[in-house]
C-alpha cells in the first residue's frame, strides 16, 4: 500500500501534538496520531467481516496490498484532502464518483461524514474560501463552482439565494429538435433530423445537481489548481481574488464572489501545463507544472518576476544518488536518456510557515527528493539557491506542520522510476518525517544534505506477507498507477491531429 | 472513404502548382475554395497542433499586417519598453476579431469599409484558415503587383488588373492590408492574443450550433466564455452574433444577455439602416454562411450586445474598520451589479 494523499491537521497549532495526520490509501482515510504509534481510526469503517485487524499492532499498514490495490470493492479513491483552519472539518475528494465529502474530525480522530456531494465532472482542484463558509471546486472540464462548506449554512444566509443557481427546476419540456430542415444540409443530417422528429418521448439523461451550487467561472481546459486570496487595496478594503490554473498554460486572475465573472488579468508565460499554485505571500504567486522552471509572479500586475530552474539541482542530485555506494545495479542502469527531460512538478508547499525561515517545498513526480528554496530568496536579486533532500523513495504527497514535513513515499516503485518495481523483499517506508533544525540551516551548503534531518521513519510492515499473485496485480493496475502518478500525463502529446 | 485519398491527391497537386507559381514570381491567383474545404466541426477541447503566442506581448503581428509596421510603431515600442519580446511593432492594435471567420466573407467585406482598423479572423479549421490567408495574400498582391514605377504608395495604386470579376485590392481602400487570419482555438487561447480591453468588436457569425445538449459546452457562447469576451472587449465594445438556428440564437441571447458584463442593444440597433451600426448590416449580408442561408431561404437571427463597465469592487473591510459591524468580514454588495453566471450544464 501507499498513501497517495496525506494531511496534517495541526498546521496552525504546532504545539498540539495530540493532533492528527490523515493519510489516504486508495479509498480509505486513516487517522494517525502524530507519533505514528497507532492508527486511531479508518474511514469508511471497515466491515467487521474484514480479515485484517485494522487497529492491530501493525496498524500503520493494515490492509494487504492485494486488497488495497486490486481495489476489489471498487470504492472511489481519495485524491485530495484538505481541512479548515480550526481542523474541525475535513474535505475529501474522491475520483471515480466525482464526489466532495465533508467530514467532522472528532476529538477521538474519527471522521464523521456530514455531506456527500457528487459533482458533474471530476473535481481536480478544491479550495476553502478565506471565510471558510464556501468550497471552491474546479473540475476536469474547467468549471469552478462554489458550494457551501456545510449544508446548514444555506439557511443562515437566505439573502444569497438569488445569486445561486440552485437546483434548476426539472420541467418536463416536450422535446423539440433544435435543428430544422433549413439548418441541416447534408443527407445524413437530414435523416437524423427526421428520426429525431419521430421520437415522441425524449428522456432526460442527466439529473440536475440536488444541492446548492453556483458556477463562478470556467476555462475551456482542464482546471488543475485554484487559490483564493484576500488582498488589501490600500484603502482599507479587502479584495477577494480567485486564481485558477489550467492545463493549457493559463493562470487566470478573477475577482472573488460575487463578481467572479470579472477577469482581472492573466499570468501568461508557462510553456507547459500548470499543476500547482502557491502563494507564499499575499502578493506573491508561485506556479509550476510540466517544466523544470518554477515561475514567480507579481500576480496582481500579471508580471513574471523570475523563473527558477530546478533542473541543475535535480541533475546534480541524481548524479550523486547514482554515485552513492548503497545503490544497487538496477538503479544505476536506469535510463540515462532523460538528461534534459522536463520534470513534472507535482507539489508546492510552504515549510516552516509563518517563520522567517519559510521554505518553498517542491516535489516532482518520480523523484525521491524534497526540493526547497528559501521563500525570502524568491524575490532576491540573486538567483535563489535550490536545495535537495534525498528521500527513501519517490515522493507522492507532502504535508507540513510547523518545522516538520511528512512525505508520503512510493514503496512500490523504485526511486526515480514510475515503472520499475521494487523487489518483493524491499520495503521502503510509507512515510518519512523530516525536521528542520535551525542551527543546521547555516551548514546547508551541499545540495545533497538538507536542513531537513531525517528524524523518524514509519516503515511499512505488511501485516501479512503479500502473496505473489497480488503483487502481480500491482503492476498492471492502471487505476492505481494513475492514482499516484497523474501529473506527467497532463503533458500534451504533440497534438491530436487536425481533423478532430 | 476511397475518394478521400483522391481528394487529398488533388489538393496536393493544387498546392504544389500554387507553390511553384509563387516560386516563379507569378502573382498568386485567388485560392479555390474546393481545395480547402474541411468538415464543419472541430472539437474545441482537443489538443490541436496549434501555434499561439505565450502572451499578447509575445505575439509578432508584423508578418500579418506588414503595412502597419513603421516609424510610428518603433517609437511606440520605445515608449512601451517594458513589453517583452523583440517582435516588430505595429503602429496600432487589432481592434476587431471575427471568431470563427470561416472562409472570411465578413473580413473581406469589412476590410475596405474601415481601412485604418486592423481586423483579425480566427478560425479553428486549419484548411479553412489557410484558404483565407491565401486569399488575403492574393488580393494584396493583385493590388500591388503590376505596379507602375511611378506609384510608390501601395495603398493608392490604382492599376487595373486582369481579373476584374473578383474584388481586387487595387480598387478598394486599404488594399486588404488591414485584415489577417490566424488558425486558432479561441475558446482556449483568446487571452494569448489580446490583452485586456483591446477589442472594440467581436463577431460570432454562424457558429457551430452543437445541437446535442451534451455538446452545449462546446458552443462558442457560454457563460464562462462570455467572461473572456468581456475581458478582451473594452467597455462600450460589442459582441455581434448571427445564426440561422433559432435555438442557438435564444441560447446566445440568454447567455450573453444574462451575463453581468453585457447588455443587449436595442432592437433598432440590430437592424440595418440609416444611422445604425454599419457593422450589423455587413454582418447580415456578407458572411459566406449568411449567403448560403439566403440561397436556401433560411432565416437569420441577429443579436448584438454591449460590454458594460465593470462595477466597483464590493466593499469589504476587516473587522474593526467598519463601525458597528462585529462580523469578521463584512460584505456589502454594491448596487445590483453583483450577480452570477448561468450554469450551462443544465
Amino acid at each position: 500500500m501507499v498513501f497517495q494523499c496525506i494531511l496534517s491537521c495541526a498546521r496552525d497549532h504546532p504545539t498540539r501534538l495530540s493532533s492528527h495526520l490523515l493519510a489516504a490509501s486508495g479509498p480509505n482515510i486513516y487517522t494517525m496520531s502524530w507519533d505514528f504509534e497507532e492508527v486511531i481510526s479508518v474511514w469508511p469503517e471497515q466491515p467487521p467481516s474484514d480479515k485484517e485487524d485494522v487497529k492491530g499492532k501493525d496498524a500503520v499498514a493494515p490492509p494487504t496490498k492485494k486488497r488495497k490495490i486490486a481495489n476489489e470493492q471498487k470504492r472511489p479513491n481519495v485524491i485530495k484532502l484538505l481541512c479548515t483552519r480550526d481542523e474541525k472539518n475535513i474535505v475529501a475528494v474522491t475520483a471515480e464518483d466525482k464526489c466532495i465529502r465533508v467530514f467532522n474530525l472528532k476529538e477521538n480522530g474519527k471522521l464523521e461524514q456530514l455531506s456527500e456531494r457528487c459533482m458533474p465532472k471530476r473535481p481536480n482542484a478544491v479550495a476553502i474560501s478565506p471565510d471558510e463558509t464556501t468550497l471552491l471546486v474546479g473540475d476536469k472540464f474547467g468549471d469552478v463552482y462554489a458550494l457551501p462548506l456545510l449544508e446548514s449554512a444555506e439557511e443562515e444566509e437566505p439573502t444569497t439565494q438569488p445569486t445561486i443557481t440552485a437546483m434548476s427546476d426539472v420541467r418536463a419540456k416536450p422535446f423539440k429538435p433544435t435543428a430544422n430542415p433549413l439548418t441541416v444540409h447534408s443527407g445524413s443530417n437530414r435523416k437524423a433530423l427526421a428520426s429525431q422528429l419521430q421520437v415522441k418521448e425524449h428522456v432526460k439523461t442527466k439529473e440536475p445537481l440536488k444541492f446548492r451550487h453556483e458556477l463562478l467561472l470556467g476555462h475551456v481546459s482542464m482546471l488543475t489548481d485554484l487559490a483564493v486570496m484576500l488582498v488589501d487595496d490600500d484603502d482599507g478594503n479587502i479584495r477577494e481574488y480567485i486564481i485558477t490554473a489550467d492545463r493549457d498554460e493559463h493562470i487566470r486572475i478573477s475577482r472573488g464572489r460575487p463578481q467572479a465573472h470579472i477577469i482581472e488579468g492573466y499570468c501568461l508565460g508557462h510553456k507547459q501545463f500548470i499543476s500547482k499554485l502557491r502563494l507564499p505571500a499575499p502578493n506573491l504567486l508561485v506556479s509550476a507544472g510540466g517544466e523544470n522552471e518554477i515561475y514567480v509572479w507579481d500576480w496582481l500586475a500579471g508580471r513574471l518576476l523570475r523563473k527558477i530552474d530546478i533542473g541543475p539541482a535535480l541533475r546534480d542530485f541524481r548524479a550523486s544518488w547514482k554515485a552513492s555506494p548503497g545503490i544497487r545495479e538496477g538503479d544505476r542502469n536506469e535510463d540515462d536518456q532523460c538528461e534534459d527531460q522536463q520534470t513534472a512538478i507535482s507539489g508546492l508547499w510552504i515549510g516552516l510557515p509563518g517563520s522567517s525561515q519559510e521554505k518553498l517545498i517542491v516535489t516532482c513526480e518520480g523523484v525521491p527528493a524534497l526540493i526547497y528554496i528559501q521563500v525570502s530568496s524568491l524575490t532576491d536579486y540573486d538567483t535563489p539557491r535550490v536545495h535537495t533532500v534525498p528521500l527513501l523513495g519517490n515522493v507522492l504527497d507532502v504535508t507540513v506542520m510547523s518545522d516538520l514535513v511528512v512525505a508520503a513515499i512510493d514503496n512500490i516503485h523504485q526511486p526515480w522510476s514510475t515503472s520499475a518495481l521494487h523487489s518483493p523483499d524491499e520495503q521502503p517506508p510509507l512515510l518519512q518525517l523530516l525536521k528542520f533544525e535551525q542551527f543546521l540551516y547555516e551548514s546547508v551548503t551541499e545540495v545533497d544534505t538538507g536542513a531537513f534531518r531525517l528524524s523518524d521513519q514509519v516503515s511499512s510492515k505488511p501485516s501479512a506477507p503479500p502473496d505473489n499473485e497480488a503483487e502481480q496485480d500491482v503492476h498492471v493496475d492502471r487505476d492505481f498507477w494513475e492514482l499516484v502518478y497523474h501529473v506527467e500525463k497532463l503533458r500534451k502529446r504533440g497534438g491530436m491531429g487536425d481533423e478532430g | 472513404m476511397s475518394n478521400t485519398s483522391h481528394k487529398n491527391q488533388k489538393r496536393d497537386e493544387y498546392r504544389a502548382a500554387k507553390h511553384k507559381a509563387e516560386g516563379e514570381g507569378l502573382p498568386a491567383g485567388l485560392p479555390q475554395k474546393k481545395y480547402y474545404r474541411q468538415r464543419a466541426h472541430s472539437n474545441p477541447f482537443s489538443d490541436h497542433q496549434l501555434e499561439y503566442p505565450e502572451s499578447p506581448e509575445a505575439m509578432d503581428w508584423s508578418s500579418h499586417y506588414p503595412m502597419f509596421t513603421g516609424k510610428k510603431a518603433e517609437r511606440n515600442a520605445d515608449l512601451h519598453e517594458e513589453r517583452k519580446g523583440n517582435a516588430k511593432r505595429l503602429d496600432r492594435e487589432v481592434e476587431i476579431a471575427d471568431i470563427g471567420c470561416g472562409y472570411g466573407g465578413l473580413l473581406f467585406a469589412l476590410a475596405p469599409k474601415m481601412p485604418e482598423t486592423l481586423i483579425l479572423g480566427l478560425e479553428i479549421r486549419i484548411s479553412v484558415a489557410k484558404f483565407v490567408q491565401e486569399k488575403i495574400k492574393a488580393l494584396r498582391q493583385q493590388g500591388n503587383s503590376p505596379r507602375p514605377p511611378s506609384s510608390p504608395s501601395k495603398e493608392t495604386a490604382k492599376t487595373p488588373v486582369a481579373d476584374t470579376s473578383s474584388p481586387s485590392s487595387s480598387s478598394v481602400p486599404g488594399g486588404y492590408q488591414n485584415i489577417a487570419c490566424l488558425r486558432a482555438n479561441t475558446m482556449k487561447f483568446l487571452p494569448n492574443f489580446f490583452h485586456r480591453h483591446q477589442l472594440r468588436a467581436i463577431f460570432l457569425c454562424f457558429p457551430d450550433p452543437h445541437f446535442k445538449a451534451r455538446k452545449h459546452k462546446a458552443r462558442i457562447v457560454s457563460s464562462s466564455l462570455n467572461s473572456e469576451y468581456a475581458y478582451v472587449l473594452r467597455p462600450g465594445g460589442k459582441v455581434y452574433t448571427i445564426t440561422d438556428v433559432e435555438d442557438l440564437h435564444e441560447w446566445m441571447v440568454e447567455r450573453l444577455g444574462s451575463h453581468p458584463s453585457f447588455e443587449r442593444v436595442s432592437r433598432e440597433e440590430e437592424e440595418e439602416g440609416e444611422g445604425q451600426d454599419e457593422l450589423v448590416g455587413v454582418m447580415r449580408r456578407e458572411t459566406e454562411e449568411g449567403k448560403k442561408v439566403e440561397r436556401n431561404g433560411g432565416k437569420k437571427f441577429v443579436a448584438v450586445f454591449r460590454r458594460v463597465e465593470d462595477p466597483s469592487w464590493p466593499v469589504r473591510r476587516l473587522q474593526g474598520k467598519v463601525p458597528g459591524n462585529d462580523t469578521a468580514l463584512s460584505e456589502r454588495k454594491v448596487g445590483s451589479e453583483s450577480s452570477t453566471i448561468k450554469d450551462d450544464g443544465e
